[in-house]
C-alpha cells in the first residue's frame, strides 16, 4: 500500500479521494448496531451473512465515493535528444553528436522505448517526436545556425513528452547560448521531474582571429581624408591579408602589389591598424575590414570565418540631392526638369533601379515617387522608405496617376502610414467599388502555407474598405469547396485577416466547384469591376468551358497564377490550361517556376487586386482645385493652381497633424503635407504629366511650386556643427552628440534633439538625448542584433543672442558585425554540469556504448487510470440485493435437487421423495401457523404486541417463504378459503390491527386498574 | 445512475442510427505513423493488397511492403525518379505472361507511365514499363490507377489504365502491353450531355475489375460518382445518390464478396459500403478528424483476408477496421 499526494494506492487500485474511506468506520459500526437488533430474529448463519453483505455494501459505497480507478504503470521510456547545431559547435563535433545518439540508443533499448530529436540553433526544430521506430536523429531543416537558443529547444523537447512513457532528455551542446536561458528551461524540466542528461561538447580554439571593430568618424565632408582604425584580436601569431571595402567594393591598399589587400602579421592579443581613406561620394558609406588568413593558417591560426569581418558607416556630407523614381522617363520628365531649373540636384531612376536598403536611400535628402505602384518595390524597400522618412529624417513626395496611392496598391503597405492622406476613403464617400474573389490552392507549392497566407493578405490589404472580397478554398476535412471569407466589404480588414489565418490549405482535386462558387459570389456582388485570382499548381481538373463562358458573358475576368507545376516548367500542360483560362476570360496569366519568381507572388496579388481598384480613380471634366488657405510654408506664395482632369481619390487624415492645402471635387484632398517622425511628406493626388495635368505642365508657376515643396521636404543640412560618436557597450550603444556654432565654435546648449534609430530588422526605436555637458548630449539605444543601426537626429536650438533658432539634422550609424555565436572560443561545460545536477540527470561519458541512455532508475513511470466507480457501484447494488435475498429467501437444497432431477429426467422414485419432502414441509408450516395463532392470542397480555407486528417471530425467519420452481407451499384448500374471504388481505390486516388495538386497550385498562 | 447512463447511450446511438450518420471506425489496429523511416508515412496515397501482401506508396515515392498485422516495413524501395511528382496508384496482379507471379503495378503519375515490378525480385527493378507523356494512343497524362483482367488460369488478358490532367480517359492494353483502345474524355458531368456526346470523366482516380461479373468499376472522383462499365467501355450504370448523400470525391475502390464495393471518399472522409447491383449504400464508416476512428482525406482502401485497411492519408496511417470487413472477403479485382 502506498500513499501518493491526496490519493491512496491499494495494489492495482488507486483512490483519488481516499478521505471518503474514513466514512466506513462509523457507518460500519452503525450497520452492526442496527443489524444486531433488526436481525435478531434471523438465524445466526443468515444474520452473519447479512451483516457481512451489508458491511461489504457499505465498503463498496465508500470506495465508490473515493473515486477508485484501476492503475496501470507504463514500462516505456522515451528519450529526446536535444542537439546543438549552432555554429559555435565545431562542425566535426555535430556529426559526432548524431553518431553518439545512434550508438547510445542501441544499448539497452526495449521494443517499446521511444527516441525523439530536437535541434537547437537560432530557432529550435522538432526533428522527430518520440517514436519506437526511430533509431537515429537525421536532422533536416535546422534553420539559421548563427545563434543558439537552448532554452527554446529544451522547452520544445518537454512539450513533445509522450503521456504514456517515462521521460529523459539528452542534451548535447557546448553550453554556449546567445538567446534565452538554459537554466530557466532546466527549472521547468525539474518541475516536470524530467532528468536532463548532458553530453558536453568540449573544445577550445587554440588559434582564432576576430576582427573586433572598425572605427571611422560618424560624419565627414565629401572628399575629406578619414582614418579607418581596425582592431583585430588573435590568440596566436597569424599571417594573412587585410582588405578594406567601401560599400562592398575593395580599395587598393598596396598600389605596389597586384593584390588589393595588404599583408599583415597578427601578434597574440589586440592588433590595431590605421588605414587612411578618401571618399568622393556623398551620403552614407559602409566601410568594412576583412582579414583573410593564409592557407596554411586555416584551421590552425583561424577557424571561424564569420568573425573575420567588421564594418562601420560614415556619413559624407555634400550638396543635397533628390531621387525621383518613376515607371518611365516620360512620367517624371517634366518634374525633373522643373527641379533642375530650381537648382536642385536630381537623380532620376526607373523604379527597378531604386535603392534596396536604408543606407542607400539615406544618400538622398528626399525621394519622389512619381506614379509608381507599390508592387514595383519589395516589402524590404517599402520598409526602408518608411524608416528613411520616420527615422532618418528624409523627405518624401508621392505624386498621383493611375498607379499611385490606393489605385497603386499602396493601401496596407508599410508606406501607407507615412503619407499625409488616407488612402482608403471612408464608407461615407460614395463611389463605385470593386469585387475580388480569390481561389487559394497553394498547398502543393514550396512554403505553400506561408505564401498562401501572404498572398491572400497582400491582395485583401490592397483593397479599399468599400471593396468586396471573398476567399475560397477546398476544405480537406469538409470535403467541399467553401467560402473561407464570403464575398463582402473588406471593412477594416480584421475579419478577412482572421479568415486567412484559418485557411486549411486542402489539396483541391478540381477547380470547377471553386470557380462555380466564385462566379455565384461575383455575379451577385454589387460592384463595378469584378475579378478573380486563382493560385494553383495546375494539378486540379479545370473548370468546364460552359462555366468559363458564363464569366465572359458577365464581364468577369480571371487571372491565373500557376506555381511549380509537376512537369514541363513554363511549358507544362497544367500551366497551359491555366493560361487558356486567363486568356479566355480576359485576365492575366503568371507562370511561376523558380524560387526567384515565387518571391514575387505577393506583388502579383497586389497588382491583380488593382484590377478592381480602378474605382479609386476620378477622371472627368477639368476642374479648378481649391486652395484651403491652411498655413503652409511651401504654399505661402501660391494664390491659385491650374485645373486638373483627374486624381486618385483619398481622404483627409484624422489621426495626425496633416494639412490639406488643395482640394478637389467633394472636398477630396489634392495636396497635403505633414511631418512624420523626423521626416516631411507631401502627397499630390493629381499627376505631373499631361494625362491629368496638361494645364499644370504649361503653368509658369509649375517650377517654383515644386521647387518650394521640394525644399520643404528635403532633409535640412543644418547651420550648426554637429559631431556624433557611437560607442557599443555590450548590447547597448551610447550616442554622443556635440553641437557647436560653425563660425564661433561656441557650444550650443539647451537644444532639443529628436533621435530615432532604424534597426537592421526594420524596427524603429526612439533615442532620448539629454544634455550632460556644454553642448554635449548623450543617449542610449539597444543594439543587440547584428547589423547596421542608422541614427537620424533633428535638432532645434535657440539662436545666438536672441537670433532665430538653429535647426538641422545629422545622421550616424553603428554596426554590430557578427553575432555572439562567433565569439565563443571554448565550451561552457560548467553550465551543463549544473543543468544535470539540478534536474537529477547525468553527465554522460564520451563513449556512447557506456551512456546507458535507457536508464529507468529514479524515474516516475507514468500511470494510466481507468475509472472503476461504476463497477464498484454495480457490485454494491448486487450485494445489496443479495443481502435482501439472504434474509428473505430460503433455498431448500432438497427441493432444488428435485427440480434439477426433474429437469434432467431422473427416476420417479426421487420425485415421490421430493413430494414427500414437500408435504413434510407443508405439515411443519401448518403446525407453525397453528402455534403462531396460539402465540398471538396469548401474547395479548404482552406490552410489545404492536412492535411484533412488523418483525419476524423467532424461528420464523428460518422457514422458507418462497421457493423458486413449481412447488407451491400453500395447499389448495387454504387458498380457496382465503379466496372466499372478501378482500382477504386488506380485511385480515385491518381486523388484526383492530384486534391488536383492542388488546392493547384492554391491557392498558387492566394495568391502570392494577 | 446506471439506468440513466444506459438510457443516454441508447438514445445517442439510436439517434445516430436513425440519421444514418457515419460513426467512427471500429478500429482494430493502426499501422504506421508520420515520418520518413521504414514503417512511417509521408502522406500515403496508394494502397494495394493481394496474395497476402500489403503495399503502400507515399508522397516520398517510397513503396513499402508492410506486415499486415504489425505494420512493420518488410521491404521498401523508391521509384526510379520522383522529382516531378510521386505515384498515386498501386495494384497487385499477375505479371503478363507469368500467371503464377505476384506483380506490383505502379501508376507513376507524374512520369506518365506504368511500372511493373515482380514482388519476388529483391532488387526491385521494373520488369516492364509502358507509357509516355501525351494525349495520343498509348500515351498518358497523369495515370492514376491500373486494373488487370485475368482469365480463369490467372493469365493477364487486359490491362486498364485511368488518367486525368485534361486527358481523363480509360485506356486498354493487351497482355503484350500494346495499346488497344480507350474510352471517355474530360468533362464536368453537370455541364455535359453524356447521352449525345459520350461518357466523360473528371479525374478517374481508381479503377477495379469484377472478374466474376467481368465488369469494370471506375471512380469518377471529381464528378462524385462511381460507374459500372463493360470491359469494352460501355456504360452500365452510374452509382451515386444525389444531394447530401452523394459520393464526396470517391478516390479508392475495393471489391468485396457479394457484389459489395468499398469506396474511400477523399472528400467525405469516410468509407462507404455499396451494393453494386442496386447502387444502394449499405453502410458508411468514419468521420473527419485526427483521432482514432476518424479520417483525414482517405485515398484508398484495401481488403486482405478479413481485414479492411483504410489509407488515412491526411493522418499518415492505416486504420484496420474490424467491421464490416470481417465478414467480407475480397473477390475478383486486382488481387
Amino acid at each position: 500500500m502506498t500513499f501518493a499526494l491526496a490519493s491512496l494506492v491499494v495494489g492495482p487500485i488507486e483512490f483519488a479521494l481516499p478521505v471518503w474511506l474514513w466514512l466506513f468506520v462509523p457507518i460500519a459500526l452503525l450497520v452492526v448496531l442496527i443489524g444486531r437488533k433488526s436481525l435478531s430474529a434471523v438465524g445466526t448463519g443468515s444474520r452473519r451473512a447479512a451483516l457481512f453483505f451489508r458491511l461489504l455494501v457499505v465498503l463498496l459505497i465508500v470506495c465508490t465515493l473515493a473515486e477508485p480507478s484501476l492503475r496501470r504503470e507504463s514500462e516505456k521510456l522515451a528519450v529526446t535528444a536535444v542537439i546543438d547545431m549552432s555554429r559555435s559547435v565545431p562542425v566535426q563535433m555535430q556529426s559526432v553528436a548524431e553518431e553518439y545518439v545512434a550508438q547510445a540508443a542501441e544499448v539497452g533499448r526495449t521494443n517499446e522505448d521511444l527516441l525523439g530529436g530536437v535541434t537547437a540553433a537560432r530557432t529550435a526544430y522538432v526533428q522527430s517526436i518520440p517514436s519506437d521506430l526511430r533509431t537515429t536523429l537525421e536532422a533536416e531543416n535546422i534553420g539559421s545556425t548563427d545563434g543558439t537558443n537552448l532554452e527554446e529547444a529544451m522547452r520544445m523537447a518537454l512539450a513533445i513528452r509522450p503521456e504514456d512513457a517515462a521521460y529523459r532528455l539528452l542534451l548535447i551542446t557546448d553550453g554556449n547560448e546567445t538567446e534565452g536561458s538554459l537554466l530557466a528551461a532546466a527549472e521547468s524540466a525539474r518541475a516536470m521531474s524530467v532528468p536532463v542528461d548532458v553530453l558536453p561538447l568540449t573544445y577550445r580554439y587554440e588559434g582564432e582571429v576576430i576582427v573586433e571593430r572598425v572605427e571611422t568618424p560618424s560624419n565627414a565632408r565629401m572628399g575629406e581624408l578619414i582614418n579607418a582604425r581596425v582592431t583585430i584580436q588573435s590568440t596566436r601569431q597569424t599571417d594573412g591579408t587585410l582588405s578594406i571595402l567601401i560599400n562592398d567594393t575593395p580599395i587598393d591598399l598596396d598600389p605596389q602589389s597586384s593584390a588589393l589587400g595588404v599583408a599583415i602579421r597578427l601578434q597574440p592579443g589586440s592588433n590595431t591598424f590605421e588605414v587612411p581613406l578618401g571618399v568622393t561620394r556623398r551620403g552614407p558609406q559602409e566601410i568594412s575590414a576583412v582579414f583573410d588568413p593564409y592557407e596554411n593558417e586555416r584551421g590552425f591560426g583561424d577557424v571561424i570565418d564569420e568573425n573575420n569581418r567588421a564594418g562601420s558607416i560614415t556619413f559624407f556630407s555634400g550638396e543635397g540631392r533628390v531621387l525621383v523614381l518613376s515607371e518611365s522617363e516620360e512620367e517624371s520628365a517634366t518634374l525633373v526638369s522643373a527641379l533642375e531649373a530650381e537648382g536642385i540636384g536630381v537623380d532620376a531612376m526607373l523604379s527597378d533601379q531604386a535603392p534596396q536598403s536604408l543606407v542607400e536611400f539615406n544618400a538622398f535628402d528626399a525621394v519622389v515617387l512619381c506614379n509608381v505602384p507599390a508592387y514595383s518595390f519589395s516589402e524590404l524597400q517599402q520598409q526602408a522608405m518608411r524608416q528613411y522618412v520616420e527615422d532618418g529624417g528624409g523627405g518624401l513626395i508621392m505624386t498621383g496617376g493611375p498607379d499611385s496611392f490606393g489605385a497603386g496598391g499602396w493601401i496596407g503597405s508599410p508606406l501607407e502610414d507615412v503619407l499625409p492622406v488616407q488612402l482608403d476613403p471612408p464608407q461615407t464617400r460614395q463611389m463605385p467599388r470593386g469585387a475580388l474573389a480569390l481561389i487559394m490552392h497553394s498547398i502543393e507549392m514550396p512554403e505553400g502555407v506561408y505564401y498562401g497566407k501572404k498572398t491572400a493578405e497582400a491582395a485583401a490589404s490592397a483593397l479599399s474598405r468599400l471593396d468586396l472580397v471573398g476567399i475560397i478554398e477546398y476544405s480537406g476535412f469538409g470535403g467541399s469547396t467553401e467560402w473561407v471569407y464570403p464575398m463582402q466589404e473588406r471593412g477594416d480588414g480584421t475579419a478577412v485577416r482572421a479568415a486567412i489565418n484559418n485557411l486549411r490549405f486542402g489539396d483541391m482535386p478540381d477547380m470547377h466547384p471553386s470557380v462555380q462558387l466564385a462566379y455565384n459570389g461575383l455575379l451577385n456582388a454589387e460592384a463595378g469591376q469584378r475579378h478573380m485570382i486563382v493560385v494553383t499548381d495546375g494539378d486540379p481538373s479545370p473548370p468546364s468551358k460552359a462555366l468559363l463562358q458564363k464569366y465572359v458573358d458577365a464581364g468577369i475576368t480571371i487571372s491565373t497564377i500557376g506555381v511549380f507545376p509537376h512537369m514541363g516548367g513554363q511549358n507544362s500542360p497544367d500551366l497551359m490550361r491555366l493560361k487558356e483560362i486567363a486568356e479566355f476570360t480576359g485576365g492575366r496569366y503568371y507562370g511561376i517556376t523558380t524560387s526567384t519568381q515565387l518571391a514575387t507572388i505577393p506583388k502579383i496579388f497586389i497588382k491583380e487586386a488593382q484590377t478592381v481598384k480602378r474605382s479609386l480613380i476620378w477622371e472627368g471634366q477639368p476642374f479648378d482645385p481649391t486652395l484651403t488657405g491652411m498655413p503652409s510654408a511651401p504654399m505661402s506664395g501660391v494664390r491659385a493652381v491650374p485645373s486638373l482632369r483627374g486624381y486618385v481619390v483619398t481622404a483627409d487624415r484624422t489621426d495626425g497633424l496633416a494639412v490639406t492645402t488643395i482640394r478637389g471635387p467633394q472636398d477630396d484632398p489634392i495636396m497635403a503635407q505633414w511631418q512624420r517622425g523626423l521626416g516631411r511628406v507631401v502627397a499630390f493626388t493629381g499627376d505631373v504629366s499631361t494625362r491629368w495635368s496638361p494645364s499644370w505642365t504649361s503653368w509658369p508657376g509649375f517650377r517654383s511650386f515644386w521647387g518650394e515643396h521640394m525644399r520643404w521636404v528635403m532633409r535640412p543640412s543644418g547651420n550648426a556643427e554637429a559631431r556624433t560618436n557611437i560607442q557599443q557597450i555590450g548590447d547597448e550603444s551610447v550616442l554622443t552628440v556635440e553641437l557647436a556654432r560653425p563660425d564661433t565654435d561656441e557650444r550650443i546648449n539647451f537644444a532639443t534633439i529628436k533621435g530615432r534609430v532604424a534597426g537592421p530588422d526594420g524596427s524603429s526605436q526612439e533615442v532620448v538625448l539629454r544634455q550632460e555637458g556644454p553642448g554635449r548630449y548623450i543617449g542610449r539605444f539597444d543594439s543587440s542584433d547584428p547589423g547596421s543601426y542608422i541614427v537620424g537626429l533633428r535638432y532645434n536650438a535657440p539662436g545666438q543672442n536672441g537670433a532665430g533658432s538653429t535647426e538641422g539634422s545629422v545622421q550616424a550609424a553603428v554596426t554590430k558585425p557578427f553575432t555572439d555565436e562567433f565569439r565563443a572560443l571554448e565550451d561552457n561545460a560548467g553550465l551543463l554540469r549544473q543543468i544535470a545536477e539540478r534536474t537529477g540527470g547525468r553527465v554522460l561519458p564520451a563513449e556512447a556504448q557506456q551512456a546507458n541512455l535507457w536508464l529507468r532508475d529514479g524515474l516516475d513511470m507514468p500511470v494510466s487510470r481507468q475509472p472503476m466507480f461504476l463497477l464498484f457501484a454495480m457490485i454494491a447494488l448486487g450485494l445489496f440485493l443479495l443481502d435482501v435475498a439472504v434474509r428473505r429467501v430460503r433455498l431448500d437444497l432438497g427441493v432444488l435437487r428435485a427440480i434439477g432431477n426433474k429437469a434432467f429426467g431422473k427416476a420417479p422414485v426421487q420425485q415421490s421423495e421430493s413430494v414427500r419432502s414437500l408435504r413434510e414441509v407443508r405439515a411443519k408450516a401448518q403446525q407453525k401457523m397453528a402455534a403462531k395463532t396460539e402465540q398471538q392470542s396469548s401474547a395479548s397480555t404482552s406490552k410489545d404486541t404492536a412492535k411484533r407486528k412488523f418483525e419476524v417471530a423467532p424461528g420464523e425467519g428460518d422457514q422458507p417463504i418462497e421457493l423458486a420452481g413449481d412447488a407451491p407451499l400453500v395447499n389448495k384448500s387454504e387458498q380457496k378459503a382465503q379466496l372466499n374471504k372478501p378482500e382477504p388481505d386488506k380485511g385480515e390486516g385491518l381486523s388484526r390491527l383492530l384486534q391488536a388495538k383492542q388488546r392493547a386497550k384492554e391491557d392498558f385498562d387492566k394495568d391502570t386498574k392494577d | 445512475m446506471v439506468a440513466v447512463s444506459l438510457g443516454v447511450l441508447c438514445a445517442v446511438g439510436c439517434e445516430q442510427q436513425r440519421r444514418n450518420e457515419p460513426a467512427r471506425l471500429d478500429v482494430e489496429r493502426v499501422l504506421g505513423e508520420p515520418g520518413k523511416l521504414p514503417g512511417q508515412f509521408m502522406y500515403p496515397r496508394g494502397i494495394a493488397a493481394g496474395n497476402g501482401q500489403l503495399w503502400v506508396v507515399d508522397k516520398g515515392a517510397r513503396v513499402q511492403r508492410l506486415d499486415p498485422e504489425t505494420g512493420t516495413s518488410i521491404e521498401i524501395f523508391l521509384t526510379p525518379i520522383s522529382d516531378q511528382g510521386k505515384p498515386t496508384g498501386l495494384t497487385i496482379a499477375p505479371i503478363p505472361g507469368d500467371p503464377g507471379s505476384t506483380g506490383l503495378y505502379i501508376a507513376d503519375t507524374h512520369y506518365n507511365r506504368i511500372l511493373i515490378y515482380d514482388t519476388a525480385d529483391e532488387e526491385k527493378v521494373p520488369v516492364a514499363q509502358f507509357g509516355s507523356y501525351g494525349t495520343g494512343p498509348g500515351q498518358f497524362v497523369y495515370p492514376t490507377d491500373i486494373a488487370v483482367l485475368t482469365d480463369t488460369s490467372g493469365s493477364v488478358e487486359r490491362i486498364y489504365v485511368s488518367e486525368y490532367g485534361g486527358n481523363d480517359r480509360i485506356s486498354i492494353y493487351d497482355a503484350g502491353l500494346n495499346y488497344v483502345t480507350s474510352f471517355g474524355s474530360f468533362g464536368v458531368a453537370p455541364d455535359h450531355d453524356e447521352v449525345n456526346d459520350g461518357v466523360v470523366f473528371d479525374r478517374p482516380q481508381s479503377i477495379m475489375i469484377d472478374q466474376a461479373k467481368r465488369e469494370l468499376i471506375i471512380a469518377d472522383s471529381c464528378n462524385h460518382r462511381v460507374g459500372r462499365f463493360t470491359l469494352d467501355g460501355e456504360l452500365i450504370a452510374w452509382l451515386g445518390a444525389a444531394g447530401d448523400d452523394e459520393f464526396r470525391y470517391p478516390y479508392g475502390l475495393e471489391l468485396v464478396r457479394g457484389r459489395g464495393l468499398l469506396v474511400a471518399e477523399y472528400g467525405g472522409n469516410r468509407i462507404r459500403y455499396v451494393d453494386l447491383e442496386s447502387g444502394r449504400t449499405l453502410a458508411k464508416f468514419g468521420e473527419p478528424g485526427r483521432e482514432l476512428g476518424q479520417l483525414a482525406s482517405p485515398w484508398g482502401v484495401a481488403v486482405l483476408g478479413q481485414d479492411a485497411f483504410v489509407l488515412d492519408s491526411g493522418n499518415n496511417r492505416i486504420q484496420v477496421i474490424d467491421s464490416p470487413a470481417r465478414a467480407l472477403t475480397m473477390v475478383g479485382g486486382s488481387q
